[in-house]
């Protein structure tokens, strides 16, 4: 009976708390109102991901979103939705919400709450309306921004105790740098398992980092159109220049024979390497300015020019004099015998070396990224620089064998169709022998 | 039959005393000869005798060291002389055939007619159409030289200065490189040639050949000529001793 007793008692000490509780919230509810906002946001941000620049945020990259908002005293915060932005995906099961406290807000409380996802609404259903001031601070993990970047805007909205839905205003944008697919190819592969495992091995992470392998490819393309750019006009140029040469050493007047010899046997003679700081420094300084990617194609056919002129002279030569005489004798002058009989025929003979020099001059290029011409080796050599990692080498030394392994493969075709003297394929051949038949049964 | 001696027309060629030396080689010592239009000579003679050089020096591939020709009234060792007009109208025919490996047999016989003789592309691949034709290679227009035996391809070298309407063909020892199944076909053309009254200078080893077609057989033997006269002179009646047993050897 005691009990029965003193329950009443109880329940009135219930109904009195009730109402005072009642009373203050109507109250606050009152009071709330005239508040400016009773939630406002103190940051939300993005965790800088770019490993070129710590303040970037980069899309297609892991990051966080960082919410933090102030909780007044008493406010008794129900439910709060976060709106993550659209195309951006991020992970729920490692959350981080908390509530700082505190006059220093140095006070960790953990904010218990049931999550619920729509879309991409996070809402939270917390078990206690947060009724404490301080500043409610939430974690979002795992969140990959769009590839293409921009400013992404955070929304959030709130429940009170009371029912009342509000809106937290002037939540700051998060902004997000695009990046392009094989940076975002890159940041996936660095994900996987398999990559890790490579990476792991220190050679194939120093030679062949998958990663570095997709990002520098499209950077040393660049370089690559420059190569193949400089090497595209300096052979064609080089063949006249050669030409020209090649008869002057070929000519019966000293003088000209004396001038081309010595230009060949110092081109010849002197490195590549020095002949391009000479024309890179030493024009400059006697004021003649000359852009870079012209001065590399001229410095290119001059020297090019000097090799080809001993091939091209070889090729003359090897034509037998009574090409010349049979020309000469049906009236040809010495010009119309050069051009329509002997260089012809020269061409044929010097395709092979000529695809040997062209070979040559496309990997000679890379001794222009000395003096700063933006071509294969320049571009490679940048990525090298901000990752330590030798794998944009390894993609530049691709970008060469590219053009040089099939040149290789014709070059030697070539040579044997020449050494073979192959025929044209006919399909009289069989009648050219009864015809030599025809003409020994006559004999 | 032309007879060397009767006071025809003015000779269409004419060689006077003519030497040539390589270096310290004396290799004519001094050849005089008229060659009398429509007339064929045929110049036998052992190996260094300097027939091939003779030749040679009349159309000016060799330049000749001392002595004088005179082709149609002009002499050509004049200085000054436009030599490629020259041989415009002297077709030379090689030992070693010389066509342009890089053309067809069309063109090998169009190529010096069009900057040459300036004639059009047209015209040029008509009078190769017929000149080939002529020494029985009218199918074979589109041939490259390597595609040819080696008697066709001298047959395209005879039709390539044929086309250029020489005055005079000189004939180098056309047949010596060829096998002797392919020689005939060769001659035929020759024969061909000096029965249409083309004026021809032949250095060859074809005794037959001479002996068949030769209006005259000169006989030549270290640098000098030694004999000359009517086939039927110097094969079946030789003055020299030399020239029978050159004949004698050869045949």
């Amino acid at each position: 009976m005691r009990t029965a007793h003193v329950r009443p008692a109880r329940r009135a000490t219930a109904a009195l708390v009730a109402l005072a509780l009642c009373l203050t919230a109507c109250l606050a509810g009152m009071v709330a109102p005239r508040q400016a906002s009773a939630m406002d946001v103190v940051r939300c941000t993005g965790r800088p991901n770019s490993s070129d620049d710590k303040t970037v945020i980069q899309g297609a990259t892991q990051s966080r979103i960082t919410f933090e908002a102030t909780v007044e005293e008493g406010e008794g915060v129900s439910v709060l939705t976060l709106t993550i932005p659209q195309d951006t995906t991020f992970e729920t099961d490692d959350l981080a919400v908390t509530l700082l406290s505190g006059t220093d807000l140095m006070t960790r409380n953990e904010v218990s709450y049931d999550l619920e996802v729509v879309g991409q609404n996070l809402v939270f259903n917390f078990d206690e309306p947060l009724a404490q001031a301080g500043h409610l601070n939430i974690i979002v993990y795992g969140v990959y921004f769009p590839q293409a970047g921009g400013d992404m805007q955070v929304e959030a909205t709130y429940r009170l105790a009371s029912g009342d839905e509000h809106d937290i205003e002037g939540i700051p944008v998060i902004p997000v740098q695009g990046i392009s697919g094989t940076e975002a190819l890159s940041q996936w592969l660095e994900q996987q398992p398999w990559v890790q495992a490579w990476n792991a091995n220190r050679f194939l992470h120093l030679f062949f980092d998958p990663t570095i392998l997709v990002t520098s490819f499209p950077v040393v393309l660049n370089g690559f159109f420059m190569s193949v750019a400089i090497v595209a006009l300096s052979f064609p140029l080089a063949i006249p220049v050669a030409l020209v040469l090649a008869l002057m050493r070929l000519s019966k007047f000293v003088v000209w024979r004396g001038i081309a010899t010595t230009y060949v046997n110092l081109m010849r003679g002197t490195p590549l390497f020095l002949q391009i700081y000479v024309a890179f420094f030493g024009l400059p300084l006697a004021g003649i300015q000359i852009p870079n990617f012209p001065l590399g194609v001229i410095v290119m056919t001059l020297n090019s020019g000097a090799y080809m002129c001993e091939i091209f002279r070889a090729g003359i030569l090897s034509i037998s004099k009574g090409q010349t005489e049979a020309a000469r004798s049906l009236g040809m002058n010495r010009v119309q015998t050069m051009v329509y009989v002997i260089l012809p025929q020269m061409f044929r003979i010097v395709i092979p070396n000529l695809t040997n020099e062209f070979i040559t001059l496309y990997k000679d290029t890379s001794l222009l990224a000395a003096v700063g011409v933006m071509e294969l080796v320049m571009y490679a050599r940048t990525i090298v620089a901000s990752t330590g990692s030798i794998t944009p080498y390894i993609v530049a030394a691709a970008f060469y064998l590219v053009i040089t392994l099939p040149l290789s493969k014709i070059t030697r075709h070539l040579e044997e169709s020449l050494r073979g003297g192959k025929k044209r394929k006919r399909a009289s051949t069989a009648e050219k022998g009864a015809d030599a038949q025809k003409e020994a049964a006559h004999a | 039959m032309p007879n060397p001696t009767s006071a025809s027309a003015e000779p269409i060629l004419r060689i006077e005393d003519l030497h040539k030396s390589f270096g310290e080689t004396d290799v004519l010592k001094g050849i005089s000869l008229d060659i009398e239009k429509g007339e064929v000579v045929v110049v036998l003679g052992p190996s260094g005798s300097g027939k091939s050089t003779m030749l040679r020096c009349l159309n000016l591939l060799e330049k000749p060291t001392a002595g004088k020709i005179f082709f149609e009234g002009e002499e050509i060792t004049a200085p000054k002389v436009n030599i490629n007009s020259v041989r415009e109208r002297m077709g030379m025919v090689f030992q070693q055939f010389n066509l342009f490996p890089h053309l067809d047999a069309l063109h090998n016989v169009m190529l010096a007619q069009q900057k040459v003789l300036k004639r059009s592309k047209a015209e040029a691949a008509e009078v190769a159409r017929v000149q080939l034709e002529r020494v029985g290679l009218g199918d074979r227009c589109d041939y490259f030289p390597g595609e040819l035996s080696g008697g066709q391809q001298q047959r395209v070298a005879i039709a390539r200065a044929l086309a250029m309407d020489p005055h005079v063909m000189l004939f180098d020892e056309a047949t010596s490189a060829l096998d002797p199944e392919l020689v005939r076909g060769v001659l035929d053309v020759m024969r061909e040639l000096a029965q249409q009254g083309m004026t021809m200078v032949v250095v060859t080893h074809e005794m037959g050949f001479a002996r068949d077609v030769a209006d005259r057989v000169i006989f030549m033997e270290g640098g000098h000529i030694v004999e000359q006269g009517t086939p039927e002179q110097v094969f079946e009646h030789p003055k020299s001793d030399r020239t029978r047993a050159f004949i004698g050897e050869v045949s």
